[in-house]
């Protein structure tokens, strides 16, 4: 009996265990199974993601290599054959416009869309979305600033029938045939599969939200916030000294004058569509003073709104904003060029990216022939030639931010005083959702001057001229088909932001340069420091398209520009100061020191230059040093590197030992002169390290310490507060002894194996931020100033994004090549991935023909009507 | 076991080993009839059942499994190598054939099917690695593309086995009540 009762518990207690394990089975099945089908937090959906039959793995599919095909496009016009080249550079046959951009279009989004994705969420605020909380502050500042308002307000007033409106219709029509052909295969790029976030229709709003987005890398700068600490630390007679408006040293203007004051053209405060309707928010408080009690943002400090921005800044990524100098373009004709016509030259500078900025077509319609440098994300060519002329850009770099410090009141919350009254900030909101992380609420709070982009002691509103709705696409296009310079320069009066160099030549030997743009005036003030908010140093509009930089045909048959000041000291307008944010001239100078030492130039002498590494500066201030050294005592190391900078050709070559100790040594007598300064005076450089840290990568102080070093050796910056007395020869010798101690530490005791390229390399960074998709780092040559530039320190990601040279030989002949560091295909595993590195690290271009004269691997798309 | 068949199939020896061993309590008692029943003859367990399919028949059905879940992978059926498991599992336990058995044949038709259809992409000149590679990087893991195609067949690998773990657990609590 007892063993009967024994077994039936037994088999209770099995029947129970039984149902715990099948329990936890079928828990923990239900959990992984869930897991790998929703994924959880930023884990992604892993059952999907990785289905071999699908997934991530369909990616491979694209990576194979193309095939001819034929493919049916809703709302094609007509049959549109697209022909491939052995490096995937398309030549595009259409026959209108609005095909032609829909191929394009099709053609971005075949190649480029996870690049076209990024972009668009870059630009509209929506990065977190996929990338989690590390996109929020992206997010909050692209909110702030109003990329995606100003695209909006674009597009709803651009005239529907205009060639801008009907490019971007077409263009959003290609994007969005390929995304429907992605629908329905499933064969999507793995990053979209990764995240299961997949992208929505293209929209003319995105285009333009991704062209707002690199006007904002190539002109929004913070430069006012860091005057302003600099004018609290160093006291404004010393900044305006080490930092002044007319840079010190000698540079190549391309305009040289004369000039004309012709005036200011308006640009009303209602035209820049992220600022507060000057009379339509009601005035509360109308009156004429705001008196002392009403008024507490005026007792705060300036440089704490300053510091606090900044360092908000700082953590975003390195593209929102103006970074670096940018570009090179030159042109010669008449007796420079061996054909006796003109030669046009133009690298622009950017970050060097894999996939690049830059997509490479070949594009013919009836009245469109053009082939050059694409942007990915917009319609037509922005760097190229047609059959008549040729054109390529860089970086005007005026002052175009112009920071407020509004006047508020606690007393008052949400209101400003301006122009007599307190008005009502308007606002908006936006909710940003987090990738695993709950949704992050925003409110934008705007004035009449624009967004406020810190409230942290003092009220801070920005006036960017990004802000303002401009069709430049329009300008653009109306370039690509332009025959000549009144033509050419015709189109660009609609270009306005952001400002650019437009460098020209055609075959008909002309050559000319237009910087177009917005270039803002103000009422009064200095708009190089934060301006007040009151109403008395408003925008009062821009200078006349008429009077801005120009140049065509000077007399010594060169032009060049390189991001110099591209005016002299007696032009009539302020269009910005030495430290906003023009180049130190270094470039442009050894530019025209070639162009001018050569006559009958042909191409290879135009590529040649495009890869010249020489330092301008080294080559006058190496000398001075040597002499400084001629009295002091050298150990046998120190007498040893200084044998390098003697038998130094001023070449910043990989294999040159000079170039290492010249770089470390400039590097070190700027810290000589200038860190004295900024440790007495405590400049808060922690609050902006890039911008106020003593280094080379600020111009300003390149040209202080040449003209003083050359010309003023007994300045007084050499005798800095607490210090003796000091010269331009004790502060050289000083940086010399520390140089050698650095480098032999760094690098060992012989100078001669002390090679540029140990310490310097250069990398194409992957835009998705992975390092294993990245090319490089790799030991490389040049400098921040030298024409081939690497910028951004020692290891570059910044430099020349597209090299093209175009030679005329007649009205309507042309030979034309570029390169571009990266390749047509953004898929890694891609054969066309980084196709064109080797080529461009080398220095080599390829050849760059119109669509007419493409050289066909045959492979050819044939794009026909759908339905 | 004969030659013929390979690892994991049991003879019919060894089932009935393994009934009792499952079945019968270690230290029974003079048993109800119905239990004794139950492990030894009529119903759904009887022995002419628990001797299963031969050899031949079972790896045909662990191929065809195979090809459903490379065929299922091709429709975003990426929960096949589980569905697999769980039949395989329910199955081994009728058979009344080991667990190591259900899970060698799920372990085979899953990695077979997730791995036939990527073994097609490199064939067809789909370049699978560099692609798990990309992969990878992306992911923040090793850039190997080696590490996403072991991920890709570790994740059809664990649902085969919770398929088991489902099926013969499941199938246990029948089996037990019956």
């Amino acid at each position: 009996m007892e063993t009967t009762e024994r077994w039936i518990v037994n088999r209770g207690l099995r029947t129970v265990r039984r149902c715990l394990h099948t329990a936890a089975a079928v828990i923990v099945s239900m959990i992984v199974l869930g897991t790998l089908a929703l994924g959880s937090g930023t884990v992604p959906a892993l059952g999907s993601a990785l289905s071999p039959g699908g997934g991530v793995w369909s990616s491979a599919a694209d990576a194979k290599g193309i095939t001819s095909k034929t493919v049916r496009l809703p709302g094609m016009g007509s049959r549109t054959t697209v022909s491939f080249d052995s490096a995937g550079v398309p030549a595009v046959h259409a026959s209108s416009d609005a095909d032609l951009y829909q191929a394009q279009g099709y053609l971005h989004a075949t190649f480029r869309l996870t690049q076209l994705d990024l972009e668009r969420r870059t630009a509209k605020g929506r990065l977190a979305e996929i990338q989690g909380p590390a996109g929020v502050k992206s997010d909050t500042f692209e909110l702030q600033t109003g990329l995606l308002r100003t695209a909006r307000s674009a597009w709803s007033a651009m005239p529907k029938d205009g060639p801008d409106a009907k490019a971007l219709v077409a263009y959003s029509r290609g994007v969005n045939a390929r995304l429907a052909e992605l629908r329905e295969s499933g064969n999507w790029p793995a990053l979209f599969t990764l995240t299961g976030l997949y992208p929505q229709d293209w929209t003319p709003v995105d285009t333009l939200a991704v062209q707002s987005l690199v006007t904002q890398n190539l002109n929004y700068s913070i430069s006012p916030l860091v005057y302003e600490l600099l004018r609290q630390s160093l006291g404004k007679k010393r900044t305006m000294e080490f930092f002044p408006v007319i840079p010190a040293n000698e540079q190549s203007p391309y305009d040289p004058g004369p000039y004309r004051d012709l005036g200011v053209s308006p640009l009303p405060a209602t035209d820049n569509v992220n600022a507060a309707v000057p009379d339509g928010g009601a005035a509360r408080t109308p009156t004429t003073h705001a008196s002392s009690a009403d008024v507490d943002s005026m007792n705060a400090p300036a440089s704490s709104a300053a510091g606090t921005l900044l360092e908000r800044m700082k953590q975003l990524p390195a593209t929102s904003m103006f970074s670096y100098p940018d570009s090179n373009a030159w042109a010669a004709n008449g007796p420079k060029t061996a054909g006796g016509t003109a030669m046009l030259a133009g690298d622009p500078h950017l970050a060097t990216t894999l996939p690049s900025f830059w997509y490479q077509i070949a594009l013919s319609a009836p009245g469109t022939e053009a082939s050059g440098a694409s942007l990915v994300g917009v319609p037509g060519i922005l760097v190229g030639r047609n059959q008549s002329i040729s054109w390529s850009l860089t970086n005007v770099q005026n002052q175009s931010t112009l920071f407020y410090s509004e006047k508020t009141s606690s007393a008052r919350p949400n209101q400003y005083f301006w122009n007599g009254s307190w008005r009502d900030m308007e606002q908006e909101r936006y909710t940003i959702p987090v990738r695993g992380g709950s949704p992050v609420r925003l409110t934008v709070d705007r004035t009449v001057h624009g967004p406020v982009m810190t409230r942290a002691g003092q009220t801070v509103s920005v006036t960017w001229m990004g802000n303002y709705p401009s069709r430049s696409l329009k300008a653009m296009l109306a370039m690509n088909k332009a025959q000549n310079f009144r033509e050419f320069r015709t189109a660009l009066a609609d270009w306005h932001s952001p400002t650019l160099n437009f460098a020209y030549a055609d075959g008909r030997g002309n050559i000319g340069i237009v910087a177009a743009g917005h270039f803002p005036v103000v009422k009064a003030g200095e708009p190089w420091f934060p301006l007040s908010g009151t109403g008395e140093n408003d925008l009062v509009g821009t200078i006349p398209y008429a009077a801005t930089p120009q140049a065509y045909n000077p007399p010594g048959h060169i032009l060049a520009t390189a991001n110099q000041r591209p005016v002299g000291p007696s032009y009539p307008y302020y269009i910005g100061t030495s430290y906003n944010a023009y180049d130190t001239g270094y470039r442009a100078n050894r530019i025209y020191q070639y162009l001018e030492s050569h006559d009958r130039m042909t191409a290879a002498d135009f590529t040649a230059l495009q890869n010249d590494v020489e330092d301008y500066l080294a080559r006058k201030i190496v000398p001075r040093l040597e002499s400084a050294l001629e009295s002091a005592s050298l150990d046998a190391r120190q007498r040893r590197a200084l044998d390098q900078l003697a038998n130094w050709d001023y070449r910043m070559t990989e294999s040159s030992t000079g170039a290492t100790v010249w770089w470390t040594f400039w590097t070190n007598y700027l810290s000589a002169v200038f860190q004295p300064w900024w440790d007495a005076k405590k400049v808060p450089v922690d609050k902006a390290e890039e911008d106020l840290t003593v280094s080379p990568l600020i111009p300003s102080l390149n040209e202080d310490l040449e003209v003083w070093t050359l010309r003023d050796p007994d300045n007084a910056a050499f005798s800095p507060p607490g210090r003796p007395a000091g010269d331009a020869d004790s502060a050289m010798r000083a940086a010399f002894t520390r140089t050698v101690s650095e480098l032999g530490s760094e690098l060992g005791d012989d100078p001669a194996s002390w090679r540029w390229g140990r310490v310097h390399t250069r990398e194409i960074a992957a835009l998705s931020g992975a390092s294993a998709l990245s090319y490089g780092p790799k030991p490389a040559e040049g400098n921040h100033w030298t024409v081939n530039a690497a910028e951004g320190g020692m290891n570059s990601s910044f430099g020349p994004s597209w090299r093209m040279v175009v030679t005329w030989t007649g009205r309507n002949r042309a030979t034309a090549s570029a390169i571009y560091p990266g390749g047509q295909n953004e898929n890694p595993a891609s054969p066309w991935y980084e196709t064109f590195i080797a080529d461009w690290w080398a220095g080599r271009l390829r050849p760059m023909p119109l669509a007419n004269a493409s050289r066909s691997s045959g492979v050819v798309w044939t794009l026909q009507p759908k339905g | 076991m004969t030659n013929a068949e390979p690892r994991g199939v049991t003879t019919d020896a060894e089932r009935r080993a393994e009934t009792v061993t499952t079945e019968v309590p270690a230290d029974p008692p003079a048993a109800p009839t119905a239990v004794v029943e139950t492990a030894t003859g009529s119903g759904p367990h009887s022995d002419r059942d628990t001797r299963g399919p031969g050899a031949r028949t079972v790896w045909a059905t662990v191929f065809g499994a195979a090809v459903t879940v490379a065929l299922a992978a091709a429709v975003q059926g990426w929960f096949a190598p589980f569905v697999v498991g769980l039949v395989f599992g329910t199955l081994t336990a009728r058979w009344r054939v080991r667990a190591r058995a259900g899970v060698l044949y799920a372990t085979v038709a899953a990695l077979g099917g997730w791995a036939t259809p990527l073994a097609w992409r490199a064939l067809f000149g789909e370049p699978v690695v560099a692609t798990g590679r990309t992969v990878a990087a992306l992911a923040g893991l090793p850039p190997s593309g080696w590490v996403v195609i072991g991920a890709t067949l570790l994740i059809a690998l664990i649902q085969a086995l919770l398929g088991v773990w489902v099926g013969r657990t499941v199938s246990s609590l029948f089996t037990a009540r019956g």
